[in-house]
């Protein structure tokens, strides 16, 4: 369905590879004609498929033809969304997996063996972390951890050892640190590594990696991408060649971490409006960063797209608006936090984020409680941290929400 | 008279701190509903004492029937009146004699001297409410029937009970919130038993009864609650609810298709040998629908120029039992003048219909300029993503259907409910709950839980799509207002379009993303282009997020005589546009070099 597509004159536009951000979200990667003309992507929910002669199948199994085998690795409306994401990110190929961690175990099962050396940014979601700092250590992988912020640490890091690979976030989990993907990437290619960036925060519509020169770019495809909240998946995009190994090694017999057909179908879904969702979680939560930086019970404020936030000349280089993430510090610490996340309404207590949903939660004691405390504390986890995700609401209610619930915890 | 109103807060008060309750006028008859409203209350805890001197000294529901209110020998919490409004006087004065703490006159009871009585001795008065559709609405049953219970709130819904008393109890509510947020959270909450923050998937076809007197009480309307997913489903309801709300409606039921929603709603309407008046500028199927198949059930439509609102008044006649418009006319670009519609139909005391598909209520809201009743075909823009079919009707609860004998289904017994009289039992809802339990029940175009979840999802983002969909559907209609190769362009956000002003009216957001325009050179020229373009999709369909085409002269309306096709606005250089959400500078190149050599 994906492949050896014409664009036959008046017929469809499939494959429309050449048009903006929002066509390419709507359009690419699926032609009607092939399927009834059925305009929305059907959803395949096959096990297996069925190989023409005995011939074909065997050629199929011998890499020699390319086609559809079992759905463990390939099911053609999870075709469709990885030709999709692809192009929405810059990169030659993706494969779509059953969540996040699976796109990035299935990466790193697939890239390393026992021996390598790794680099990671001192900030990450706290099952990243957990994989990296007690799941890859078990197999004998050196893990190294680095503030990335710091070029001349990841430098200095880089020289002492031989790695193979470079991985951070950015915007980070939960602090929104932003991380300087050109100058990072360029350091590792200078050391050999590849450099992988989790672009879960931004999604394409803000922050395209490979074009900053980032060779590998994963996703937990549950956030922004899906949109809704309504599904678990994860996105690996890159090079054709590492993919391929990928989807052969990491997906089909390492993790079998395979996304389901109606997922990759709800994805597609999510895709067509990403870019408006995008714009709209951007410019709320600019306005909630700068209704918490205005309060008198708010200690600090993280959120890039604030004109006084470190990270905000850097964050303006290489994204195009901030993204719908915010986080900040109470006065009062935990309890203040506590409270603050009791007194909501409309915000949800509910870890994950870029639903349309406004959802609060409190790091230390959900997302990253697989670090110890001084592991939060040396990494810039602060207890009384909260971490908003803005959802699509109306910006008057969410902000009267957080302005009635900031003012009790001052009282 | 002063509109009633009584916050969410105050009526979950008084649902929480009283617990015995004297009901004036409690039924024997079990299908009164007296006896039902005592029944349910006691299911849900509370001790109500029946008063009726008729039946004095008879046991019903377990309890012994008193003549007046002071032989009750033990405290009364409130006393609840299900007697005319001419009876309250001597009852509130009664109540105040006892000691009541509050005095609460039934649905469709009203006696404000009786009440300003009552308040100035210290009591607490409610007027015109049924305690059970309260109770039932701030804990989250009456949303299975659809109806918008007002509630915004990500927290999880409780019923009202006197005994839990905990913060989290605080009972949200009566706060506006904006269309943005309403079309995230209307009518959903997380899910009481696993948190889960989306509406979950109910594929069921049935629901398990509590036991065999509850299930009785489910089918005969006496209590809410699921019985058979080709009535209500807990997926379907939250669509029903979120639609309501965002038409600011009072109460919605869903169908499977827009034509099934219509189906329901003029089976409710109408007896056999009934008449209504339709736009003649409508969506083909509803023409045929209503023009044809409708005939053979014994309904008689006449179609009007909806362009001059007196062409509905001469086309009344005593059999007249509704008029139905398009808020924005498919294809034609079309904007009817809603308010004055509205008030020729109230003036002859029918209702007035409102489709609101192609504008949906982010750009329009019919109810406040006077409609009755807002269809829906969920399909287009609503759900968005060409992925799921649907329909919703929404009841705005302000007609009176007992006003005249036109409405024997809603005001008068329903044989087949034992004589229940809908209006009265269920008030504003009364209209999308009978279209559910009689139409929808007997016909049964149920809607899919799966296409509810998916059309949900797709209204999340409705108000974001909508605002992108108008933009880019002006930039293109500009664009071909300018080219030499077109004709003329109908869109009423153009200045040169004689609707452009009732468009400013009723769609201030802007006119929508469906138009036509005409292609110099005729059939040829505007087959070519459909068949020349390369981004957008030839096909019959509009309001998805992809941007469509049709040339109907081909297509659609190629039944029809070229005189017909004059009239419907489907001439043979007629071309039509959804217009989608992709980048607007491909959708203009795209236009552009499919127009580029056309004759």
């Amino acid at each position: 369905m994906s492949s050896n597509k014409t664009n036959r004159p008046g017929g469809y536009a499939a494959n429309y590879n050449v048009g903006g951000f929002a066509t390419r979200a709507i359009h690419l990667g699926y032609d009607p004609a092939e399927e009834h003309g059925a305009l929305s992507t059907p959803v395949f929910m096959t096990s297996t498929y069925c190989f023409e002669s005995a011939e074909i199948g065997q050629e199929m199994f011998r890499g020699e033809r390319d086609g559809y085998i079992y759905g463990r690795t390939k099911n053609p409306t999870q075709s469709v969304l990885e030709s999709r994401i692809a192009s929405l990110e810059g990169g030659e190929a993706a494969v779509a997996f059953a969540s996040g961690m699976g796109a990035i175990s299935a990466t790193l099962w697939t890239l390393l063996k026992a021996g390598d050396e790794v680099l990671v940014d001192q900030t990450l979601y706290g099952n990243s972390f957990a994989l990296f700092m007690r799941g890859l250590t078990k197999f004998d992988v050196k893990v190294v951890v680095a503030d990335f912020t710091d070029l001349e640490a990841v430098r200095q890091a880089l020289a002492a050892g031989k790695h193979r690979l470079v991985y951070f976030e950015t915007p980070a989990n939960p602090n929104l640190r932003v991380i300087d993907i050109a100058a990072v990437s360029a350091l590792a290619h200078e050391a050999g590594a590849l450099s992988i960036v989790d672009n879960t925060f931004a999604s394409p519509a803000l922050q395209q990696p490979i074009s900053l020169g980032a060779d590998l770019v994963v996703h937990s495809a549950t956030k922004f991408l899906g949109g809704h909240g309504d599904l678990i998946a994860g996105v690996l995009v890159g090079p054709a060649e590492i993919l391929k190994q990928v989807r052969l090694h990491g997906l089909r017999y390492l993790t079998g971490a395979t996304i389901a057909p109606l997922t990759a179908f709800l994805l597609l879904r999510g895709l067509k409006t990403l870019e408006l969702r995008l714009e709209r979680h951007s410019s709320s939560a600019l306005a909630v960063a700068e209704l918490l930086a205005a309060h008198p019970a708010v200690a600090a404020v993280h959120y890039p797209g604030l004109p006084n936030s470190p990270d905000h000349d850097l964050a303006k280089r290489q994204m195009s608006a901030f993204g719908g993430l915010v986080s900040c510090e109470l006065k009062g610490g935990v309890e203040a936090g506590m409270t603050l996340m009791n007194r909501l309404a409309l915000a949800s207590r509910a870890v994950s984020l870029g639903d349309a949903e406004t959802l609060v939660q409190h790091p230390a004691s959900m997302t990253h409680a697989t670090y110890t405390p001084e592991e939060r504390r040396a990494h810039g986890i602060s207890d009384g941290l909260i971490r908003f995700s803005i959802g699509l609401e109306t910006l008057a209610d969410i902000k009267a929400d957080i302005a009635q619930a900031l003012d009790a915890v001052r009282s | 008279m002063v509109e009633l109103f009584y916050p969410d807060a105050l009526l979950a008060r008084v649902l929480k701190s009283v617990n015995t309750i004297a009901m004036v006028g409690a039924s024997t008859n079990w299908n009164r509903p007296s006896y039902f409203v005592m029944k349910y209350l006691q299911g849900k805890g509370y001790r109500v004492i029946p008063v009726n001197p008729v039946a004095a000294g008879q046991e019903l529901l377990g309890e012994i029937v008193r003549a007046s209110l002071s032989e009750i020998p033990e405290p009364v919490d409130m006393v609840q009146v299900f007697r005319k409004p001419d009876a309250v006087p001597p009852i509130a004065d009664e109540a105040i004699a006892i000691g009541a703490k509050v005095l609460w006159l039934q649905l469709g009871v009203r006696h404000d001297a009786a009440a300003a009585k009552a308040e100035a001795a210290g009591l607490t008065v409610i007027q015109d409410r049924c305690p059970k559709i309260e109770f039932g609405r701030l804990g989250g049953e009456l949303s299975w029937f659809g109806v918008d219970s007002g509630i915004i709130s990500a927290k999880v819904r409780r019923a009202p009970k006197p005994a839990i008393k905990t913060e989290a109890d605080v009972q949200p509510g009566n706060e506006t919130f904006g269309f943005e947020t309403r079309s995230v959270h209307a009518g959903a909450a997380p899910d009481p038993v696993t948190g889960a923050r989306i509406t979950p998937i109910y594929q069921t076809a049935s629901y398990v009864f509590d036991d065999a007197d509850q299930a009785a009480s489910l089918f005969n309307l006496h209590s809410f609650g699921h019985v058979y997913s080709r009535l209500s489903n807990p997926t379907v309801a939250v669509l029903e609810e979120r639609v309501a709300n965002l038409e600011g409606g009072r109460a919605g039921v869903a169908a499977a298709s827009g034509h099934a929603g219509q189906f329901l709603t003029f089976f409710t309407l109408l007896e056999p040998g009934d008449e209504f008046i339709a736009s003649r500028n409508l969506y083909g199927g509803s023409l045929t629908q209503f023009g044809l198949s409708f005939k053979r059930l014994g309904w008689h439509c006449s179609f009007v120029d909806p362009t001059d609102p007196e062409n509905f008044r001469r086309a009344l006649t005593p059999k007249t039992k509704a008029i139905f418009v398009e808020s924005l006319a498919n294809p034609g670009g079309v904007v009817v003048d809603l308010e004055a519609v509205a008030k020729i139909a109230h003036d002859a005391g029918i209702s007035f219909i409102v489709d609101n598909t192609l504008a949906t209520p982010y750009l329009c809201q019919p109810i406040s300029w006077g409609a009755d009743i807002v269809c829906h075909s969920t399909t287009k823009f609503l759900a968005g993503h060409g992925n799921s079919l649907g329909g919703v009707v929404v009841e705005s609860g302000k007609f009176d259907w007992a006003q005249n004998d036109k409405f024997p289904s809603m005001a008068q017994p329903e044989p087949a409910y034992h004589g229940l009289n809908f209006f009265e039992t269920f008030g504003d809802f009364g209209f999308t709950t009978k279209a559910r339990a009689v139409a929808l029940r007997d016909f049964g175009p149920a809607l899919s839980p799966m296409n509810a979840f998916l059309s949900l999802t797709g209204i999340e983002t409705l108000p974001l799509r909508m605002d992108r969909h108008v933009a880019n559907a002006r930039a293109v209609a500009e664009f071909l207002h300018g080219h030499p190769k077109v004709e003329w362009v109908s869109y009423a956000g153009l200045p040169s379009s004689p609707f452009f002003d009732l468009a400013k009216k009723y769609l201030p957001k802007g006119p929508g993303a469906v138009f036509t325009f005409g292609v110099k050179g005729g059939y040829e020229a505007g087959l070519k282009v459909v068949e020349r373009v390369r981004l957008f999709s030839h096909l019959a369909n509009i309001g998805d997020t992809r941007s469509l085409i049709l040339h109907p002269a081909s297509t659609t309306h190629r039944q029809l005589s070229d005189e017909q096709r004059k009239s419907a606005g489907a001439g043979p250089e007629v071309v039509r546009l959804s217009v989608g959400i992709e980048t607007a500078e491909d959708l203009i190149r795209d236009l552009d070099q499919a127009l580029g050599d056309t004759p």
